[in-house]
């Protein structure tokens, strides 16, 4: 964990005995990061993709999955930042007053944000998950500049970086190679500049595999998914996944599709092969 | 019994701080209406059962009265909070104060929305030895996904879905139940003095829930899962013990005058984690009092 902080930081602020304000709920800064993950097994993601690319549906759904029941062996244990989590999940919800499930683009701001959340899987201790969500157009700024990466302090507590590829894009043959390029290159860009720790790994995800309409385009995607992690450094390597957070075509892609291994990168540890509740089998369905 | 708004409990040993939380209609005041019942009438010298007659019950009495006549108790006014102290039988033979700090539901709700949380019930939190947790089956607000909500019109055949609408705006009121209960616990426990805070869950009007579940703990799992598995995995800090309990014995609009039928100790009933009949409504308690 690259959290570092005295457990008597975290102490004091619990003792203190004149505080009557919740916990804003709301994403926590790197600093609150930190005192939350002191003395604590703990894991650092940083989602990384243009606008647009699925972050924030991604995080999204990992917190719809828990609210649904056990999700793929883990079990729920505690977030501080429900009021976030809850925010984020508001246009894929019937009290939205929307029709089709969306995802509210993520605005420019603290480019460190973190969002928590505290999960076990069968005996073992829990791992705190600190998930990043980072504005796309931050990144599209490092793409455009890739010394800006330096300036953001997030990626050298990083234990795992996931580089997003925008499954639609892929899907189109007029955009999908510059995607791939700039996908790449943006990865790039961080990996040199931000400070990485030389134990992360860089993770390439697919996103919407609702949109990859055959068998075929799906054997392309996982291929430009190789191939963006073959332009990285080698010693980062790590999974190349295809995912479905949220489906708008469940006869391609169900929703939670591929989110199981997602959720072993980011604790760190596979869980026990058991299906998710049966809320949440249906919901896949 | 002593009722009055919250002054800082005291804190001798035997002092026993036991937090009511809930949401708006949740059933704390019915629950504590019966146990009051259950306490004033229990056999000297039994568990539970009154050391000193309290010097103030005029709220008691108000309540005893609407329940006794199976009328709708009053809600707990907004922004209220309501402190009782009794001198009760613990288990084996220790006397123990215990404090009955009750909020209104509509209190605890505002405070997760606006996050602030007034002095008063922080005051209680931090003296808090238990936490009683009530959840109305006929009052929560569920978590559904509009994939979900979609799916369930296509089978009914709904017309075609607008795409170009505009998103509400995001209510914090409005969010699941699940988890309102969660962060209140988390907060609690951020709070409270012990090391372990017990907790309590009453699903209240157990009547209403029965039918659809095969005993309290099944039915906190398939309806509010977020904290279901929350209670699961913090045992260390928070055990718990889940409960139904029907207060009234039943509705009280439907069901009143066979109710009136009945003895009074013989209309609440409730039931343990698994279904099997409790003894009687105040089992909750008394599991609060006993963890301590």
């Amino acid at each position: 964990m690259a959290l570092e902080a005295t457990k008597n930081e975290a102490a004091a602020r619990r003792r203190n005995p004149r505080r009557s304000t919740l916990p804003s709920g709301q994403a926590l800064t790197l600093e609150q990061a930190t005192r939350e993950a002191a003395g604590r097994r703990a894991r650092v993601i940083v989602l990384v993709g243009p606008v647009a690319s699925g972050k924030t549906t991604l995080l999204s759904a990992v917190y719809e999955g828990f609210g649904g029941g056990r999700f793929f062996g883990y079990s729920f244990a505690g977030s501080e930042t429900l009021v976030a989590f809850e925010a984020r999940c508001h246009e894929s919800r019937l009290t939205s007053g929307l029709d089709v499930a969306t995802t509210a683009r993520t605005a420019r701001g603290d480019p460190s944000a973190l969002l928590h959340l505290a999960v076990t899987a069968a005996e073992e201790a829990r791992t705190h998950v600190f998930v990043n969500d980072i504005s796309g157009e931050i990144f599209e700024d490092v793409l455009r500049r890739p010394a800006t990466a330096a300036h953001l302090p997030i990626i050298a507590q990083a234990d795992r970086l996931q580089v997003l590829l925008n499954g639609e894009i892929l899907c189109q043959p007029g955009a999908r190679d510059f995607e791939v390029y700039r996908v790449t290159t943006m990865a790039r860009a961080i990996i040199d500049h931000g400070n990485l720790k030389p134990d992360a790994a860089v993770d390439v995800i697919v996103t919407k595999a609702d949109l990859l309409q055959d068998s075929g385009t799906r054997a392309f995607a996982n291929r430009m998914g190789l191939q963006v992690q073959a332009s990285l450094p080698s010693r980062y390597a790590g999974a190349v996944m295809t995912v479905c957070a949220r489906t708008s075509n469940p006869t391609i892609a169900a929703t939670f599709e591929g989110m199981a291994p997602i959720l072993a990168t980011w604790t760190g540890r596979q869980a026990p092969a058991e299906p998710t509740d049966q809320t949440n089998v249906r919901a896949a369905q | 019994m002593n009722t009055a708004a919250v002054g800082d409990p005291a804190s001798t040993s035997n002092t026993l701080t036991v937090v009511m939380l809930g949401l708006p209609s949740s059933g704390k005041t019915t629950f504590l209406s019966s146990l009051w019942h259950l306490i004033s009438r229990a056999s000297p010298g039994s568990e539970l059962a009154l050391e000193t007659i309290p010097g103030d019950l005029e709220y008691l009495n108000s309540l005893s009265d609407q329940w006794l006549r199976c009328e709708v108790a009053a809600h707990t006014r907004a922004s209220l909070t309501h402190s009782s102290t009794l001198e009760l039988r613990g288990a084996g033979e220790t006397p123990v104060s215990l404090v009955l700090a009750d909020y209104s539901g509509e209190f605890l709700r505002e405070a997760w929305v606006t996050r602030h949380l007034a002095g008063q019930v922080d005051v209680h939190l931090r003296a808090a030895r238990s936490i009683v947790l009530f959840i109305h089956p006929g009052y929560v607000t569920p978590r559904v996904s509009l994939e979900e909500a979609n799916r369930n019109a296509s089978v009914l055949e709904a017309g075609p879905t607008n795409q170009d609408l505009q998103a509400d705006v995001f209510d914090l009121a409005k969010v699941p139940t699940q988890t309102i209960l969660v962060d209140l616990l988390q907060f609690a426990r951020s709070r409270t003095r012990a090391k372990r805070l017990p907790v309590a869950v009453v699903v209240s009007a157990w009547d209403l829930a029965e039918a659809d579940a095969a005993s309290p703990t099944d039915w906190v799992e398939h309806q509010l899962p977020l904290l279901s598995q929350f209670l699961a995995t913090n045992t260390d800090s928070l055990p718990y013990a889940i409960f139904g309990v029907s207060a009234q014995g039943g509705s009280w609009e439907d069901d009143r005058a066979s109710l009136l039928e009945l003895p009074p100790d013989a209309r609440p009933r409730g039931v343990d984690a698994t279904g099997a009949a409790l003894s009687d409504a105040a089992e909750p308690i008394r599991w609060a009092v006993r963890q301590v």
